[in-house]
């Protein structure tokens, strides 16, 4: 039954667990690897999965968290500070981001983004660019729906900032 | 402002990654290994503690001071319980990926990290306290007797500093350095 279900993961959720990583972990290597640690979580933790949610709730979570414990990890060794949605929205609009962003493809400035943003507001950020409803987000995350609202409002507006930077 | 964002996530989506895909072969053989690493790194605990038990046991076996002797089976004791100590805390602490949401699981993992501050913070009181207590006195045992009998003590006072330095390291660098590091973990989280 195990393999089975790893399976079902493997196959329906693998693309969205991929880019889930690589938006965690920008050099691809890395990004292999922590892939790999995540998809090994997933197939010890799978004796927790009671159908309490769905099946890519309970993968999403599971890879978020170890996405969490990678970052928090990198971070010090890099010794790279992370700030919230809305302090990247505040250095956004004020012009202050880090200008490294600038004269590159519009993935690699929502990487650049990603890169300095705090774990929980980065995992909004990337369901938010699988397109995930506000409902399942909060499923994921264990905000409420509302908080959800509030940061995709700011996520947006981030986005329309670098947009409008990259046809200007 | 809504074609702007679904044409980012039709580009986030459709962008090609250069991650390769993982069998069930593979995850096993990766998680074999993982649950191997965590049993040597207890097993390398438990050696140590039972080093430590079976080396002051022989040696106060061997004592004719039953004073000596007392003391060097507290500190085979105090070994056994500093592993068993670790162990319990190891267990207790550890934090899985389980499919809680990412709240619950910052929640556990603060948690685990306020303990591990806990107990490293208090490193002198449970790991080098009932260790060191047992060498100072016998050093301070073997010094009177020593000094009892016109012997020449400089030995046991470089022997006596070493213990020292070496309970003052790790003190050092756990209360300092480890409780640093563990703090600067939960401030990423914070």
């Amino acid at each position: 039954m195990t393999i089975e279900i790893f399976d079902e993961i493997n196959k329906t959720y693998s693309g969205p667990i991929k880019r889930i990583c690589s938006g965690y972990e920008f050099n691809e290597q890395k990004a292999q690897e922590l892939y790999q640690e995540v998809m090994t979580s997933i197939w010890q933790s799978l004796s927790n999965f009671r159908n309490e949610c769905s099946l890519k709730t309970w993968s999403y979570r599971v890879a978020y968290n170890k996405c969490i414990t990678h970052t928090i990890k990198e971070s010090k060794k890099n010794e790279v500070s992370l700030s919230s949605i809305e302090d990247i929205e505040h250095l956004i609009s004020s012009g202050e981001f880090d200008k490294s962003i600038e004269n590159k493809n519009l993935l690699k400035r929502v990487q650049a983004i990603l890169k300095s943003t705090k774990p929980i507001d980065k995992e909004i950020f990337l369901l938010y660019l699988e397109g995930e409803s506000g409902k399942d987000i909060a499923a994921i995350s264990g905000l409420t729906e509302s908080n959800i609202s509030t940061k995709i409002s700011r996520v947006k507006k981030i986005i329309s900032s670098i947009m409008e930077d990259e046809n200007e | 402002m809504s074609d702007i964002n679904k044409n980012l996530q039709s580009l986030w989506k459709n962008q090609t990654t250069q991650i390769g895909d993982i069998d069930v072969e593979l995850v096993k053989k990766n998680s074999l290994k993982f649950e191997r690493t965590i049993m040597f790194r207890n097993l390398r605990e438990a050696a140590a503690g039972i080093f430590v038990a079976v080396m002051f046991t022989k040696t106060g076996l061997e004592q004719e001071s039953l004073f000596k002797q007392i003391v060097n089976y507290e500190i085979a004791l105090a070994g056994i319980f500093v592993s068993i100590y670790m162990y319990y805390f190891s267990i207790k602490n550890r934090v899985q990926e389980d499919g809680s949401s990412t709240l619950e699981y910052i929640e556990k993992y603060k948690k685990s990290l306020k303990a591990q501050i806990k107990l490293l913070g208090s490193v002198r009181y449970w790991y080098v306290l009932p260790i060191a207590a047992g060498l100072f006195t016998l050093h301070g045992y073997d010094i009177y007797q020593a000094i009892k009998g016109n012997e020449n003590i400089t030995y046991l006072l470089l022997s006596l500093g070493f213990c020292l330095t070496i309970s003052l390291f790790v003190i050092w660098l756990n209360e300092y350095k480890g409780v640093r590091y563990l703090k600067e973990e939960l401030d990423s989280l914070n």
